[in-house]
């Protein structure tokens, strides 16, 4: 007994010394591996994969998780004079929306100012990993660092059509990013010019597969001819939102004329069909979605339009049917009419929807998301065109016209009058596809077209009126709020005047 | 003055008259210490201070009787053959004194009422003489114990003593005892008095037994590493019993603290069952995160993060769909998984003094909570019932059908809208216009069944204790449909010693297991808002009614959401094993170690029957989403424990470290193309899943503890604290932290000046303290730059995304606490008072620092270079306003005042928090636009601009003000009664709080889109809005369109913010327990029927469903029990 308690005592000892001598070693017990979950940057930016893993998930995340294409169609649609809501729930954002009565409350965030921002630090991370972190090959490299400029442009693109004058975010450091001011809307568009150009001279000129060098046929990653229809976009926007410079609409016509000129790229015969627009890697696809796997939808878009019985009420994905202001925009005989709007009669009711997407949901994918298409491609041409008086700009207008069924273009050739027709062959080319009548309603304020949002929009029984909403005099509309939140944490943001 | 009254004639009329004298005396005596605390002492304390030598007895009564106002009664002759007496005493008790005078007298005494009585000495022992103790030495003794109130004290236990030997005392206070020497010592005992011993020749016939005063000081207290007398604690702790916990009907035991322990704040954040609590001891030190306290089940850290899975792991979704919203209900409360009934204590500690020793840890103070063990003794049994029911106690007032309709028709109106849109299902006749449903009754009223059983069994012997409990908690939802919240519980303790006690184990263990299931969502916003003339729920086969018309739903159906089932169970397992070893008598060696494992498995599954059409048509509607969490917690705690005794003074030392390990683990997926709702539990029937991703975290932590107490004669007291931390919550050198405290004490009452100068002041401490103690609350890896990885594949890569912004230079948040502490004791201790002041500063806070969207996330993690001040005041008081063997009466009242102050902040304009907060005010502060009416021309709210005008345009943030009052509590506290009569023991107590929240208008933000379909409306607006130019109305213009410029601004103004001040009789228990006799014939101990109420009633001001829980979740709900307790 006794020496059992001298054997326990020794051991308590023992255990008192390694109990102290635990206090030099402690720090090995604080130190705790990575998780299971995460991947170290500088492990990420080693390897050609996983640095293209990193940006190709954005994509991923535009086209999937954020499904961005429905929703900017779907919020500009029901903004503009393309799409009619059945939201009747009280408070959501649909109905605002729709009502032209957008507020800067808190609770609410119109747009897509989160997701933007969030995407373009992700291109900027990436920018700033791949010079710091060797191990990417230089091929690899440039286009990633290419696609990166590019996406960080795509989506201040977005946000400045959207808000206005935004702060433009060019690094990842927090104590810049956090304190930036609102950048005039010129600045805006000038630095997604520089970014474009930057990405254009760095991307390859072919389309490249995972291993970000070699040649594919997919259309879903950005090249050469997918930075230049962009920055095509671009300079017409800054041309307008410069004071007409004619400079910019120079540049449109050059850049846009690249891609025209680019044997790659062919107007499809059908609108339907075999061989048609909207079909996976189609002749006239400058860049689409891939989509992400698993997946039960060919696209978002299809599966939010398509309606399979009455719209629902929410307001958002499938509660949403063609205006009939769009559906007496058409021209007799344009078989975008009859090839790109679907109906459903229910209830008594009959609905019609944007139809450019065939597939409703399935998971053998034949069609992938539109992003940039070349019919665009001919319509900023011609609108540069148009704004410097170029007589051809109708040749281009026709080229699109041509395919639809509806014949050439016999109206006036002074700049109004093709401004307009411009306009309103935008409007039944490009419907619900990227929000792009809103912004070319915003857009002829500026080019001084007699048919623009005010007029439209605000008209004795315009479309606010007929939509339940009140236009007036408040242009102010044109623009989105900013969130209020971002304002209280960063006081150097400006609020849209209005709000 | 004093009188005599020599009465040759034995008990006559003057007796008579005088005994009503003296009842009237009684009487007024129970009225002063019932209604006026601040007695005098002269009537109460009964000290005598004497000194005499050689004098008559008359003499010494005459002083008593001056100093006391006690009257002596005899008669002539009973002064016969006393002796002269000598005595020198000082400052003590009556009693005490009359026993020393009466010593060698003829004479004994007894006190009745205010009187003492004489009489000739019944000798104590039938045989007085020397010779005949010797030839017997068994003696019986007979007395008669009172308290010093004069009163007979029942059922004292006299016991010779050492031996089994004992006697109870009768209904009269008498006992007769027979002990075999009369040089025998007896001690005579009873709960709340003192102790005394006499030997039995000795002993006085009448023996005055004096309440306890040290009774609420020699308490132990636990700190968690060590224990410490209440009395000579330095610290500020409180504590909760096992008896203010089981007068509560609540199953999550972190409620039953609400409103009893000064400065701490708990908010149930709904009155769902199982929902979490808001807790915050102390204020809010910390701006953004980490203000939870530290919480200690037996020992070991227990995670007070909430079960709920899916935050995270399934982007939020399942959180959502759940019941539980983070946003309403707060998730589910770990602390669910604790059963209350087997919980012994729950201490709180507070100031620096009790928390430094918990280092990086402990600047939000740490509770401590014990569960039950066994003691030695017979084996018991105890068995505990109750069976109740509760409701929502309070509604709000809404308008009914005709003033609805009505306010809709003004709203179109007013919008010019003549025709009546085909979606106004309300007014175009889709809806009946003549029905009517009280929705908040339909959907909120039901009454929902409490149900609790629990038996337990603990005994033991001296060595080895044991106790065994096991319980089962039902409590089903108020909500219509079958939802239910079930608990089984079991858990164990096991203490060992060796028989020379150098060696002891304990060794304790709980299980839990809870389902729940509820509805998805919270159905009280719906009960607010729902049209009142919206169509029946049911149709006529018991499916939901959508009010189809031409294919689609016109009613979004509230009770879809009781068809979305969310069920949760949830698992958890504590263990605990301690082994003590005395290695030498001074010197102890311990080790605890213990393991805590939480489980929650979620599934949330939405039936087609549960959507509307024509979405119902839709193959991918049925879905379940399942969310798994788990959470694992190691310790190692080894110790050594230094007794000795220096000079005057005992020293206690305390060395040792810790090693924690902490796993948390979150998954979540969705399931959904079902082919039929039957299928919907069985994730193998769905043709589509989606993955919600996993999250894995491990949180380890070490340390090192020291503690240095000394206390000098019990009279000075020093306490040193301290701790070297280590966390792997933070990055590489930054891990490391040091903590300490000193903390003093001066028990003044044992200091002879104090003790002779004021005799009513039976006890007096002045204590002060001051430390410093740390934060890691925050989630961990947040320096690490890295990238997570998707289910979705691009051109069949898996995607990478960044998980955050690093920062690699964050460390500990470092809080320093003052506090300053008196305790007192007044006349016997029958009024205790505790008056504290602390202030915390908290400086290189942890934060997850805001971000605007622009930045890419919207937070970081950061040290704020800000310094936060909470500083307050706590007092409680204990009073014992009648004690007598009928009637007990306690009061207890405690008040908690405190506020928060934004010390500096440096750089404050251009930081994310200038908007938000001021330098030198509370971060509670709202600035917001001042509200100033309706413009009678237009309808639109107005406000006052900073300029003085009246605009409907005020310019944000310039024409902002600051609300008088922080919002937040400015005071609170609780005042309990507790009333023992026989077998009666009633408590009750109220709870009040003095806060400033934002009222309805504020949650609902409804004043922009007062007049829109299906959106209810407070009573209070009805004809009371806007009504066309000059019209003068408190509200403004309706309009069905959801209109939002510029009458959003009101929903940021002055007129959302509220006083939300409530008194609440938040509970209140009766019982009873059943006469001795009856029990003896059942062979049952401590028989009580209970009936218990939580939460009666609330009286309040505040424009909303429930001041503590706001109106957009389940108030808290009036709960009402009957419990049956029995041992055996």
């Amino acid at each position: 007994m006794k020496t059992n308690h001298k054997a326990f005592k020794a051991t308590v000892t023992y255990a008192i010394i390694s109990m102290l001598s635990c206090l030099l070693g402690c720090k090995e017990f604080v130190e705790i591996p990575t998780p299971n979950s995460q991947l170290v940057t500088s492990s990420v930016f080693t390897n050609d994969a996983s640095a293209t893993a990193a940006l190709t998930n954005i994509y991923t995340q535009m086209v999937a998780n954020n499904r961005e294409s429905p929703t900017i169609a779907i919020q500009n649609g029901i903004l503009s004079d393309e799409l009619t809501s059945y939201a009747n729930e009280v408070g959501p954002p649909p109905l605002s929306l729709y009502r032209n009565a957008m507020s800067a409350s808190a609770n609410v965030v119109f747009g897509q100012w989160e997701n933007a921002y969030k995407y373009i630090y992700q291109a900027n991370a990436i920018l700033i990993a791949l010079q710091q972190y060797d191990g990417v090959t230089k091929e690899v490299k440039n286009q990633l660092t290419g696609e990166a400029y590019f996406i960080r442009a795509f989506w201040h693109f977005y946000l400045t059509n959207t808000y206005g004058d935004v702060p433009v975010a060019l690094t990842t450091d927090y104590s810049v990013t956090n304190r930036l001011s609102n950048t005039p809307r010129v600045e805006v568009l000038q630095q997604i010019i520089n970014d474009l150009i930057a990405a254009g001279n760095l991307l390859s000129t072919n389309y490249v597969d995972a291993s970000s060098k070699n040649t594919t046929t997919e259309r879903v990653r950005p090249n050469k001819a997918v930075a230049a229809a962009l920055l095509a976009r671009a300079y017409l926007y800054h041309g307008d939102y410069a004071n007409n410079n004619t400079l910019s609409y120079t540049a449109a016509i050059a850049a846009a004329s690249t891609v025209i000129g680019n044997s790659t790229y062919r107007l499809c015969d059908n609108l339907s069909g075999p061989n048609s627009v909207f079909l996976k890697n189609s002749t006239e696809a400058i860049w689409q979605f891939f989509t992400p796997l698993p997946s039960n939808q060919n696209t978002f878009d299809g599966n939010d339009f398509i309606l399979l019985g009455a719209p629902n009420n929410y307001g958002s994905y499938q509660g949403n049917s063609i205006s009939p202001q769009l559906m007496s925009a058409f021209e007799a005989n344009d078989k975008r009419k009859t090839n790109w709007i679907g109906s459903i009669t229910a209830g008594g009711i009959t609905y019609n929807y944007p139809w450019k997407y065939k597939v409703q949901s399935g998971n053998a994918i034949s069609e992938y998301t539109m992003v940039l298409r070349l019919a665009e491609q001919y319509l900023i041409r011609a609108e540069a065109k148009a704004e410097l008086n170029d007589p051809t700009a109708k040749d281009d207008l026709n080229t699109v016209r041509l395919r639809s069924g509806v014949g050439e273009y016999t109206g006036a050739l002074d700049r109004a009058s093709m401004l307009a027709a411009v306009l309103h062959e935008r409007q039944v080319e490009l419907f619900t596809e990227w929000g792009h009548r809103w912004y070319d309603l915003n857009r002829a304020m500026n080019t001084r077209n007699p048919v623009n949002v005010n007029t439209v929009m605000g008209a004795p029984g315009g479309v606010t009126a007929s939509k339940g909403g009140t236009w007036g005099t408040k242009g102010y509309q044109q623009l989105y709020p900013i969130p209020i939140n971002d304002i209280k944490i960063n006081n150097n943001i400006k609020q849209n005047p209005g709000y | 003055m004093y009188n005599f009254y020599p009465n040759n004639q034995g008990h006559g009329v003057t007796r008579r008259v005088l005994c009503k004298i003296l009842l009237v005396m009684k009487i007024t005596t129970i009225l002063l210490f019932t209604i006026i605390l601040h007695v005098s002492a002269t009537t109460l304390g009964q000290k005598i201070t004497l000194k005499e030598n050689n004098a008559p007895l008359t003499d010494i009564f005459n002083q008593i009787s001056n100093q006391t106002g006690f009257d002596f009664l005899f008669t002539g002759s009973d002064l016969k053959n006393t002796k002269r007496v000598s005595i020198n005493v000082k400052n003590e008790e009556l009693s005490e004194v009359l026993v020393k005078i009466f010593m060698g007298q003829p004479l004994d005494f007894t006190i009745e009422n205010k009187s003492i009585v004489l009489k000739e000495k019944v000798s104590t022992a039938f045989f007085d003489d020397d010779k005949f103790k010797i030839a017997f030495k068994q003696i019986t003794i007979r007395g008669t114990i009172v308290d010093s109130l004069g009163n007979p004290l029942p059922e004292v236990f006299v016991r010779e003593k050492g031996t089994q030997n004992n006697v109870q005392t009768d209904s009269k206070g008498i006992f007769l005892l027979t002990l075999p020497d009369p040089t025998a010592v007896i001690t005579i005992s009873h709960v709340g008095f003192k102790t005394r011993e006499f030997t039995a020749q000795n002993i006085p016939s009448t023996i005055m037994l004096y309440i306890n005063i040290t009774r609420l000081r020699e308490v132990t207290i636990n700190k968690g590493y060590y224990m410490e007398k209440k009395a000579l604690s330095t610290g500020s702790v409180s504590s909760v019993s096992a008896k203010e916990i089981a007068q509560q009907p609540v199953s999550d035991p972190i409620q039953a603290l609400i409103g009893r322990v000064p400065g701490l704040y708990i908010q149930p954040q709904s009155g769902i069952s199982g929902a979490n609590s808001l807790v915050r001891l102390r204020g809010q030190n910390s701006i953004a995160n980490g203000n939870e306290p530290l919480y200690i089940v037996d020992g070991v850290p227990y995670s007070s993060t909430t079960l709920t899975p899916g935050q995270g792991a399934f982007s939020g979704a399942l959180g959502q769909g759940t019941g539980f919203s983070n946003q309403s209900a707060g998730g589910l409360s770990p602390f669910n998984l604790l059963n209350p009934n087997n919980i012994e204590s729950i201490e709180v500690l507070k100031d620096a003094d009790a928390t430094a020793i918990y280092g990086s840890r402990g600047a939000n103070g740490v509770i401590l909570i014990t569960t039950k063990r066994g003691r030695p003794g017979n084996t018991e049994v105890n068995a505990d019932f109750s069976y109740g029911s509760s409701k929502v106690a309070r509604f709000l007032d809404l308008m009914n059908t005709q003033q609805y309709l009505e306010m809709r028709q003004q709203a179109l109106a007013l919008d010019d809208i003549t025709t009546i849109p085909s979606t106004a299902y309300d007014l175009n006749g889709a809806w009946d216009k003549n029905h009517y449903t009280d929705w908040q009754r339909t959907l909120l009223g039901g009454t929902g069944n409490f149900a609790d059983a629990q038996v337990s069994m603990a005994g033991g012997s001296e060595n080895t204790q044991f106790f065994i409990g096991s319980g089962f908690n039902r409590q089903i939802a108020v909500f219509p449909g079958d939802f239910a919240d079930n608990k089984v519980s079991m858990n164990f303790n096991l203490t060992h010693s060796s028989t020379d006690k150098r060696f002891q184990l304990t060794l304790s263990g709980g299980y839990t297991r809870d389902n729940n299931t509820l509805p998805q969502a919270d159905l009280t916003s719906a009960a607010l808002t729902t049209a009142p003339n919206a169509p029946v729920l049911y149709n006529a086969d018991g499916s939901l009614n959508w009010q189809v018309i031409g294919g689609t739903a016109t009613f979004n159906n509230p009770l879809a959401y009781t068809f979305r089932t969310a069920q949760s169970i949830s698992n958890g397992l504590i263990s605990k094993l301690a082994l003590n070893y005395r290695i030498f008598d001074r010197f102890t060696f311990k080790v605890n170690g213990g393991y805590n494992r939480a489980t929650a498995n979620q599934t949330n599954i939405t039936p087609s029957t549960a959507v509307a059409p024509p979405n119902n048509t839709n193959p991918l509607i049925r879905a379940n989403q399942f969310g798994n969490s788990e959470f694992s917690n190691w310790i190692i705690e080894p110790q050594f424990n230094y007794n000795r005794k220096i000079v005057k003074g005992d020293l206690n030392v305390l060395v040792g470290t810790t090693f924690q390990n902490q796993l948390s683990y979150t998954t979540g997926y969705r399931s959904s193309g079902y082919s039929s709702d039957a299928l919907l539990k069985n994730p193998s029937n769905a043709s589509n899943f989606q993955f919600g991703g996993a999250e894995d975290i491990l949180y380890r932590y070490s340390a090192i503890y020291a503690r240095l107490g000394y206390t000098w004669e019990d009279k000075y007291l020093v306490n040193l604290t301290a701790r070297r931390d280590g966390s792997s919550r933070f990055g590489d050198g930054k891990q490391f932290g040091n903590f300490g405290s000193v903390g003093i004490g001066w028990v003044f009452s044992k200091e002879k000046f104090v003790g002779n100068a004021l005799s009513w002041l039976s006890f007096g401490k002045l204590r002060g303290s001051y430390g410093v103690t740390g934060n890691d609350q925050i989630t961990p890896y947040q320096y690490l730059s890295a990238y997570s990885s998707t289910s979705s594949t691009y051109q069949g890569l898996t995607g990478l995304f960044p998980i955050r912004i690093p920062n690699r230079v964050y460390g500990w948040e470092v809080n320093r606490k003052l506090e300053g502490g008196l305790e007192l004791g007044f006349l016997e201790d029958r009024i205790n008072l505790t008056a504290g002041y602390y202030r915390n500063r908290s400086a290189n806070q942890l934060v997850g620092y805001p971000l605007s969207n622009v930045s890419g996330f919207i937070s970081v993690q950061a040290n704020l270079p800000a310094v936060l001040q909470n500083a307050g005041g706590e007092f409680s008081l204990n009073t014992t306003n009648l004690r007598n063997t009928k009637l007990k009466w306690n009061t207890t009242f405690n008040l908690s005042l405190q506020a928060n102050k934004l010390i500096s902040y440096p750089d404050l304009q251009n930081s994310s928090y200038a908007q938000q907060y001021i330098e030198g005010k509370s971060i509670f502060i709202a600035q917001v636009m001042n509200y100033a009416g309706v413009n009678p021309s237009s309808g639109v709210y107005q406000f006052r601009a900073i300029t003085g005008e009246i605009t409907e345009n005020p310019v944000y943030p310039t024409d902002q003000i600051l609300m008088p009052k922080p919002v937040t509590q400015d005071f609170f506290g609780m005042l309990t009664n507790n009333f023992i009569y026989k077998g009666f023991e009633l408590d009750f107590s109220f709870q009040f709080v003095k806060q400033y929240k934002p009222n309805y208008f504020g949650e609902y933000l409804v004043l922009q889109s007062a007049g829109s379909f299906n959106f209810n409306l407070p009573v209070k607006m009805a004809g009371n809005t806007w009504t066309g130019p000059g019209s003068t109305a408190e509200y403004g213009r309706l309009s069905t369109q959801n209109e939002a410029d510029p009458g959003y601004r009101v929903n940021g103004s002055s007129l959302v913010y509220g006083d939300a001040s409530f008194i609440r009789f938040k509970n209140a228990s009766l019982s009873y327990t059943l006469p001795k006799k009856w029990q003896d014939a059942m062979r049952l101990k401590n028989t009580r029927l209970a009936i218990q109420g939580q939460n009666l009633f609330t009286i309040t001001n505040y424009f909303g469903l429930d001041p503590e829980t706001g109106s957009s979740t389940l108030p808290t709900l009036r709960t009402i029990v009957l419990r049956i307790h029995t041992s055996i």
